[in-house]
């Protein structure tokens, strides 16, 4: 009778997994980074985001030393509006992936814990809600009002996301509770909730985290797409959408409008993902005991 | 007579099979079918068989991890049955399990000493230091270093895995343990240190152990009385003594036979069974066993007739509708098979 | 260092210091440290040791099954009917494989392919090795499975393994290595998982077969009964080395080396009922930590300083038995001491 290879499950360990990776700590540095500027950038910066400068002569002006990426169409500084836009686009997709989180886990850990037909029913919605496109729902829901407040925004991106988090979660639960340590944890007399909270969170919270991470992403694409349609963020306050919305129109003229949000844009996505996959390797258990 | 602590009467369980598009019940396994037996404060009751006999199954339903489909377990004269929520949670205090496998039954994301201080915060027995200060008493009586309490469980080996496992199980100072298989999954030389683990620890705190095993040699050690099961069922009960030397089932003697002996020149007198096992989604019908069994006297009835439990000499009770043959040419004399099990004692 | 050894007949297979390394995140680990045994033709040896001794891998080592980051060192020699399978190009190795030298494994269900009924998998082994067509390594198979004890084969060849129970899957894991008679056996813990009552069936079969084909087999297990059971001679491993080699009856007369007592005394048995078992005090070393010199030193009740500073040789005591034991060059030493209380891990 042999042992698994035994490989450190705590969270010490999976910091430490993480910290070993580079494509992880590079990821993890990038979006730091960003996040710093994202914060200081407006404070520190000479030009702010909204300022129409000067209408008459300083529309679309080249990136120089006075604006470092030139100016849009109303003479406002690019760079002030990447960096607010980044903020209102982190922020957005932060809250986002943050209230989608919390309704998932609480859906599907219900659904795992819940007796046979409860749980069908339950994971039936899910099914239902997964099954349209979530682009095409929210397209539906911004139909008809055009001028949505940002944190309704955000609550329509929430429902429309946690299903996936809900059936992630509910999986996990489903593959743990006849796990011999949760029996154990029942021998003792623990009650439901506490075996929900003590033994089988820490256990969903780390998948939970690698879709959370990777669903940042997914929505600040989904924000962008909206806001450059023009009904997301509206105007004028920036988003990264909205900045490369304006400048679709002078994309040969004008090109650096566009661009720099665009290249932000990808940056964030492609960091978001690696950090992902890194918290997914770093996870893996390896060999996790035998069930 | 003293009323036994824990008394079972007429357990079983059915899982039923699903099948089909819309998941309807098909048919129904009988993991455990009228299993009825006795066990008295102090004395270790082993209930030994071969995998699917439902021993492991038996021991679930009687701590309500599975819920039984039939029968009544009384334990310190509680109906454990009809207990339900929070006065079910307290009175799994007094009788805990520990678990075959070291590797699957602790949280590898808790610290062994969280791990055995649960039991602690469940029933609000101690808190904050004076936990602390249990939690390391406990793991200094099983034979674990008090610093480990701060370490995980990937960090130690199957036997000492095992030894947290029984730590967390003390802590609530139960009367009962029920040990599922503890030593099956370790080395020799360390199943030789946890069973004197156990011993001790029954020495010491009075505890009443019920002890599920297929490892006969185990059993042998450590159990007063024993329980024979096979396809759900009861076949055989008796003190260990007895059993290990007199039984009455063709079934028992066929596995104490089976048992490979640590000694070359011992008698080579085996009871091979013919075939596998039945499935116990289709058991025979009338006894379980018939189909393997070799009793001269087997006939047409033993497959219509679901032989009782009964008490065939005082204290060792047997279901088996013909008279035992012992002096037949099909089993082992009794003094045989005492011959042999005595002689298979290495030198040291 | 080679330890000769003289063996009266023309054996079967030799091991002379084999020695397998790992490569690990912690550095270079030598789970198998220079072992080396015979087995003689038509002879069953028993390799008997714990868990991380390094059994299973010598067994797999045999037939050069191990993959990187293993690695068979150079200077060690297995040799086949006087072949060194070390060194044979890989066309021959891969006919000796399931033809001449057939391994049996712990676990059926991950050692069968799922996906393949148990004819299927039986007949590609005929296949691989002959020039039989597809019918004909049915029959075969089919023949095998009855041969094994299956009952109505013709209908259980077409059965997929985890249509059968465990003790048929084993069966048809023999099948599967008997089929070609092979000369060499390596079953490798093939009833550990299993009951009680099957162990002694498939025990039966594996020394039948063996006796009428004239077969030898090594048979890997940590169950002192089933050696007594099947083998002739008995090879004890400990921490990547052979500690003591003896014949069955000798062994269990009368071990020579601290270990082999452990092990025995550490049976419960008859007779032993509600005493105190004798038991081995410390765990088993990984192969990262094995202790310098005699690598059972820190467990033994009987060592001394000249234990933990040289490392014992493996004695040749004469009548087939050796042991890696300073005892006997010092067998006074050897004092009758009272049980051992077990004590923590």
């Amino acid at each position: 009778m042999s042992e698994p290879r035994a490989q450190r499950q705590d969270w010490g360990g999976i910091m430490q997994r993480l910290r070993a990776d580079p494509r992880s700590v590079l990821a993890a540095s990038v979006l730091l980074g960003l996040a710093i500027v994202v914060v200081v950038g407006p404070m520190l910066l000479p030009h702010a985001a909204y300022e129409q400068l000067d209408i008459t002569n300083l529309v679309h002006v080249r990136p120089g030393r006075e604006h470092l990426l030139g100016t849009d169409a109303y003479s406002r500084d690019v760079l002030a509006r990447v960096v607010s836009g980044g903020r209102v686009s982190l922020l957005f997709a932060t809250s986002a992936v943050l209230v989608q989180t919390v309704i998932g886990i609480g859906w599907g850990l219900s659904a795992g814990l819940a007796g046979r037909r409860t749980e069908t029913v339950m994971m039936r919605c899910v099914d239902a809600g997964m099954s349209v496109p979530r682009a095409l729902l929210l397209l539906a829901m911004l139909a008809g009002v055009p001028q949505v407040p940002l944190w309704l925004l955000v609550l329509m991106m929430a429902c429309t996301g946690w299903f996936v988090i809900a059936r992630l979660v509910h999986g996990e639960v489903r593959a743990i509770r006849s796990a011999e340590f949760v029996l154990a944890a029942r021998a003792l007399g623990a009650s439901r909730r506490r075996i929900a909270l003590r033994h089988l969170m820490p256990h969903v919270l780390g998948p939970v985290l690698v879709s959370s991470t990777l669903a940042v992403g997914q929505i600040i694409v989904l924000e962008a797409g909206l806001s450059w349609l023009g009904i997301g963020v509206q105007a004028p306050r920036a988003s990264w959408g909205n900045i490369i919305g304006d400048g679709t129109e002078f994309i040969s003229s004008a090109p650096w409008v566009s661009i720099a949000p665009g290249i932000c844009l990808v940056t964030v996505v492609l960091a978001l993902s690696a950090l992902g996959d890194g918290l997914r390797d770093a996870l893996a258990p390896g060999q996790l005991p035998r069930t | 007579m003293s009323e036994p602590l824990l008394s079972v009467r007429g357990l079983s369980k059915e899982f039923p099979i699903r099948g089909g598009i819309l998941n309807r019940v098909t048919g129904s396994v009988r993991a455990v079918t009228d299993v009825s037996f006795d066990v008295a404060a102090g004395e270790t009751l082993a209930v030994v068989g071969e995998s699917g006999c439902g021993k492991t199954t038996t021991g679930r339903c009687i701590l309500r991890l599975i819920e039984p489909t039939a029968g009544q377990v009384t334990f310190d004269g509680v109906d454990l049955l009809s207990l339900r929520g929070a006065a079910l949670r307290k009175m799994r205090r007094h009788i805990q399990l520990v678990f075959q496998d070291p590797y699957a039954s602790l949280n590898p994301r808790m610290t062994i000493g969280d791990t055995v201080k649960e039991g602690l915060t469940i029933h609000q027995l101690a808190e904050g230091a004076a936990a602390d200060r249990r939690v390391q008493s406990l793991m200094e009586e099983v034979g674990l270093r008090r610093e480990w309490a701060t370490r995980y469980p990937h960090e130690f080996s199957g036997g000492q895995r095992q030894r947290v496992g029984i730590a967390r199980a003390l802590a609530v100072e139960p009367k009962c343990i029920v040990l599922d298989e503890p030593v099956s999954a370790l080395d020799v030389s360390v199943q030789a240190q946890v069973i004197n683990l156990l011993q001790d620890l029954q020495r010491d705190r009075g505890l009443t152990y019920l002890f599920i095993a297929h490892d006969l040699g185990v059993v042998e050690h450590l159990a007063t009385r024993v329980v024979v099961m096979y396809l759900g069922r009861v076949v055989e009960m008796a003190t260990a003594d007895v059993l290990f030397s007199e039984p009455i089932m063709p079934y028992t003697q066929a596995l104490l036979s089976a048992i490979p002996l640590p000694d070359p020149l011992a008698p080579r007198d085996r009871i091979v069974l013919v075939g596998d096992p039945p499935s116990p989604a289709n058991p025979p019908s009338g006894c379980v066993f018939h189909p393997r069994c070799f009793h001269p006297d087997k006939d047409v009835a033993c497959t219509q007739v679901i032989p009782p439990l009964e008490e065939k000499a005082p204290g060792h009770w047997a279901a088996c509708i013909k008279q035992p043959a012992g002096t037949s040419d099909f089993f082992l004399p009794a003094a045989a098979l005492r011959s042999r099990r005595t002689a298979a004692s290495p030198a040291t | 260092m080679t330890e000769t050894r003289t063996h009266p007949n023309d054996p079967l297979l030799s091991l002379r210091d084999v020695r397998v390394t790992f490569r690990t995140a912690d550095g270079l680990i030598t789970p198998v440290d220079g072992v080396s045994f015979d087995i003689a033709r038509g002879e069953t040896l028993a390799l008997v040791g714990e868990s991380g001794c390094g059994k299973s891998l010598t067994a797999l080592t045999i037939l050069r099954l191990i993959e990187a980051p293993g690695r068979i060192e150079p200077g060690s020699r297995i040799l086949f009917d006087r072949r060194d399978l070390l060194t044979v190009p890989d066309a021959e190795l891969r006919s000796i494989r399931g033809r001449k030298a057939a391994m049996i494994f712990q676990e059926p269900m991950t050692a069968l392919n799922p996906v393949y009924s148990a004819g299927e998998q039986i007949a590609e082994v005929v296949r691989t090795h002959t020039k039989a067509s597809r019918s004909e390594a049915w029959t075969q198979a089919v023949a095998m499975l009855g041969a094994v004890g299956i009952p109505s084969p013709e209908i259980r060849a077409k059965q997929y393994p985890h249509q059968l129970s465990g003790g048929m899957r084993q069966r048809v894991m023999i099948a599967m290595a008997l089929v070609l008679n092979p000369s060499l056996l390596i079953a490798d813990e093939p009833t550990t998982a299993l009951d009680v009552t099957i162990q002694a069936q498939l025990l039966d079969l594996l020394r039948e077969a063996q006796q009428a084909r004239g077969a030898s087999m090594l048979l890997i297990t940590h169950d002192l009964g089933v050696v007594a059971e099947s083998a002739q001679r008995v090879a004890v491993m400990y921490a990547g080395q052979i500690v003591e080699e003896a014949p069955v009856v000798a062994l269990f007369a009368a071990p020579q080396h601290p270990y082999t007592e452990g092990l025995m005394a550490a049976m419960p048995r008859a007779g032993s009922r509600r005493e105190r078992l004798t038991t081995i005090p410390g765990t088993v070393p990984p192969p990262g930590a094995w202790p310098a010199a005699c690598r059972f030193a820190d467990r033994c009740r009987y060592a001394w300083s000249r234990c933990t500073t040289e490392a014992p040789p493996l004695h040749q005591l004469g009548d087939g038995r050796s042991s890696r034991c300073h005892l006997v060059d010092e067998p006074a030493r050897r004092v009758a001491a009272h049980d051992m209380v077990g004590v923590t891990a």
